[in-house]
């Protein structure tokens, strides 16, 4: 326990929490994805996978153990990244210029838009805060929510899907540096898997926001409806 | 060739410093970028102006003492190469070149372009002794090691502790610097003994010295002189994990193993 606590207290240790309360949250968007993907199928089987969700005993223990992980690693993140900006290079006149300046806060930046993009998402889809009313009282024929109609009607206001995408793409900047960070921090990051790793990376942030952002575009397209 | 050099001008530690223009002339393409800073220098003796102070020693790559950020890059634009095996042949003729220290948290300016680099000694003293046998000399292959493993760990023990991954780092993260250190000793059968106690000790003594903490950019590899493959950083988190969940040693304070004479 106490080699724990001791462990929490290093530089690696710490790097080690934000991977792992990441790979937490990876595999949760993993499945949420996967779940997503249920609306290409159909209303009946979204429905009642929705249902399925809603009335699960573990919905709530589940939720405040994702809220945890997320609190952690935010908190780590911030504690990293204040911890970098006091130890910095300082006053550097070189050339780094904008884009470095902007490569280099990456994750904290991109992590921001993942935080805005939850509230929002939540505001939205979860707690209907964004536009309300019938939208979430709608039931289907088998007097399950109607989440189905949910998305479709959603996804009408042009102005909700395009910032729905726009924080997606944050979203997928975020992952986009998270396999090779991960696989480093965790120590797998070796010579003879380099190009696997890269190609892993991209695909999986590729997948996954393309996968995510698929869902309105449908929706605009006609595809769901 | 004709080069207009903006240098760091820098009285003490806690002065503060600016960068002052420098016109310098007749100078052969053949010098190396310290001689073009000994002309430099002998043109200010002469005009009775204080020298630039910097760091210097073997000039010929192998020492790691000189340490000049270069336009903004360390060791400057070259790749894979030291200030001192930089030459002028490499810059545009008339080019506007600017000079720094290293720029990081735990290294202090100390004069011009030299910088307090001692946070790496104590992280190396951290790391402690092997133990080797004394008196005759070992026989040649006494203690086998594979040609692979040899290779491998030679290409760690490369690093010539200059700093220029630090400089090169956002964070200032001595990471690169101190997976060298480790997995060059980790690798060969000479450096077991101590090898959870070593990684445990240079770590913390890493961060007790005020290094950031690497967020995966890469930037130090590229920066890296002689090319300290970025998977060392990997090897660390795995030797440095690895002893902290089953070593031993780790969060006793038990009393360091350090070097005494």
């Amino acid at each position: 326990m106490f080699r724990l606590i001791h462990l929490f207290r290093t530089s690696i240790g710490r790097k080690l929490v934000m991977a792992l309360s990441g790979v937490v949250l990876l595999l949760f968007v993993v499945g949420h994805l996967i779940g997503n993907m249920t609306i290409f199928i159909g209303p009946t089987l979204l429905n009642s996978y929705a249902h399925w969700l809603q009335h699960s005993v573990m919905l709530w223990p589940f939720r405040f153990v994702m809220l945890f992980f997320v609190a952690l690693h935010i908190v780590m993140g911030v504690t990293l990244a204040r911890e970098n900006q006091q130890t910095a290079t300082v006053g550097s006149k070189g050339s780094n210029g904008f884009v470095w300046a902007i490569r280099k806060q990456q994750m904290v930046w991109s992590g921001t838009v993942v935080l805005l993009f939850l509230f929002f998402h939540l505001a939205h889809l979860t707690l209907g805060m964004v536009d309300a009313g019938e939208l979430f009282s709608r039931l289907d024929s088998n007097q399950m929510a109607d989440v189905y109609w949910r998305v479709v009607a959603g996804f009408q206001t042009p102005w909700i899907t395009i910032l729905y995408i726009l924080l997606m793409g944050g979203v997928g900047l975020h992952l986009s540096h998270v396999v090779r960070g991960l696989l480093q921090t965790l120590g797998f990051y070796h010579e003879n898997y380099l190009s696997l790793w890269r190609y892993l990376s991209w695909g999986l942030s590729g997948v996954v926001t393309l996968g995510f952002i698929a869902i309105p575009l449908a929706v605009v397209g006609g595809v769901v409806q | 060739m004709r080069f207009q050099l903006n240098i760091w001008r820098q009285r003490g530690p806690d002065q503060v410093g600016d960068l002052v223009s420098y016109r310098v002339e007749e100078i052969g393409a053949d010098l190396s970028f310290l001689e073009l800073i000994d002309h430099l220098n002998e043109q200010l003796i002469s005009s009775g102006e204080r020298p630039v102070a910097f760091e210097h020693d073997c000039r010929e790559g192998i020492c790691g003492a000189c340490s000049l950020m270069i336009n903004g890059v360390p060791h400057g634009p070259m790749g894979a190469t030291t200030t001192c095996q930089l030459y002028m042949r490499n810059f545009e003729e008339g080019a506007e070149i600017t000079v720094e220290p290293w720029r990081a948290g735990p290294f202090r300016v100390i004069q011009d372009l030299v910088v307090d680099r001692s946070p790496f000694d104590r992280i190396l003293q951290a790391g402690g002794y092997v133990s080797v046998h004394t008196g005759e000399a070992p026989d040649a292959n006494g203690l086998p090691v594979s040609k692979e493993v040899a290779d491998r760990a030679f290409e760690a023990a490369n690093c010539i502790g200059c700093g220029a991954c630090v400089a090169a780092c956002p964070n200032a993260s001595a990471m690169l610097f101190v997976a060298a250190k480790v997995t060059h000793l980790a690798l060969l059968p000479q450096g077991q003994p101590e090898r959870e106690h070593r990684v445990v000790s240079m770590v913390e003594a890493m961060d007790a010295e005020g290094f950031g903490n690497c967020s995966n950019h890469y930037q130090c590899a590229d920066a890296c002189p002689k090319e300290i493959p970025i998977v060392l950083i990997a090897r660390l988190n795995r030797e440095f994990i690895n002893a902290a969940l089953l070593g031993r040693a780790f969060g006793e304070h038990s009393p360091h193993h350090v070097h005494q004479e």
